[in-house]
């Protein structure tokens, strides 16, 4: 079976780097995307996307605007997403799961954490 | 920095200014330690510096962390799944440690019933010795150098921090929610 596909968005790339390693030595694959314009193009250019772990600050179009934005598309490919940010405001955590965000997790991360978040986000959503 | 509850704004906002710093070290595993007043100045070196700006009706301003590249160095090495060799990443590195710093201190001032809207960090240009002029600072060392949090803020007048424990955040650092 191929590995599994998981979006990284986040404009640092210390971070992408940081996620993919993780990702990488669990046995997923990743793409990149650089802040929330980039992670939507490439949402729609790639069809057999897994998960997406998406920041929520990041410059032209954020994490939450992004949900926002692409609620719908994410609904019907039953696309997970899980957010990966300093933010811990109840009210982004609010706002994200009404964007149909599955998952919040507040950095800096565990990598045991992460790998177990993929692995049942990915599995349900097959 | 007083122990228990600070009861004045600038007080509140500089106790969750140092206790962010220590826990953002300690995230990567860097035990850091303040400094007293008397000994601010951060030795000669070209450090990496960044800023994050926030705002909200009550309380504007900026957050800015200063390290040595040795510090930022240090971090990177403590953080789960970096494989590379920090010295590629430490500008970015150094910003992206900037936002936790903010993150962890909106997080404790929520528990003073206050939020505000985060922009994006920006690097700043590296000052060569020189001290930075702000309304808030403190200054840490640890094994691998030293480094500093600073802050500038404009209160609204009137405006009072009052502590509300049922105020908290219910993510913490590190931690996983299934929504």
């Amino acid at each position: 079976m191929a590995p599994k596909k998981i979006l990284i968005i986040d404009d640092s790339s210390a971070v992408r780097h940081q996620v993919k390693g993780v990702l990488a030595e669990a046995g997923f694959t990743t793409l990149e995307a650089v802040d929330g314009v980039d992670g939507a193009d490439q949402i729609r250019a790639c069809a057999d996307l897994a998960l997406v772990i998406c920041d929520v600050n990041m410059p032209r179009l954020g994490g939450l605007e992004m949900l926002e934005t692409m609620r719908d598309e994410l609904s019907s490919r039953a696309l997970p997403v899980l957010m990966l940010t300093t933010e811990a405001d109840p009210a982004s955590i609010a706002r994200a799961k009404s964007g149909g965000a599955r998952a919040w997790m507040v950095k800096p991360f565990k990598d045991r954490l992460l790998v177990a978040a993929a692995m049942k986000l990915t599995a349900a959503a097959q | 920095m007083a122990n228990g509850p600070a009861n004045d704004n600038l007080g509140v906002l500089a106790e969750a200014l140092e206790q962010a710093c220590v826990e953002l070290m300690a995230g990567y595993g860097v035990r850091a330690t303040v400094q007293p007043a008397e000994n601010q100045a951060h030795p000669p070196g070209s450090p990496m510096v960044a800023a994050v700006d926030f705002s909200s009706h009550q309380v504007r301003g900026t957050v800015t962390f200063r390290a040595s590249q040795s510090v930022i160095a240090q971090t990177a090495r403590g953080a789960a799944g970096m494989t590379a060799d920090p010295q590629g990443f430490l500008a970015d590195w150094t910003c992206e440690l900037t936002n936790q710093l903010v993150g962890r201190m909106k997080s404790k001032l929520r528990a003073y019933d206050l939020t505000f809207n985060v922009n994006v960090p920006r690097l700043l240009a590296q000052q060569n010795g020189g001290e930075l002029e702000h309304g808030i600072r403190y200054r840490f060392v640890c094994e691998s150098g030293s480094f500093s949090g600073y802050l500038d803020v404009l209160i609204q007048p009137g405006f009072l921090l009052e502590h509300n424990p049922s105020a908290v955040d219910s993510v913490a650092e590190g931690e996983l929610v299934i929504l």
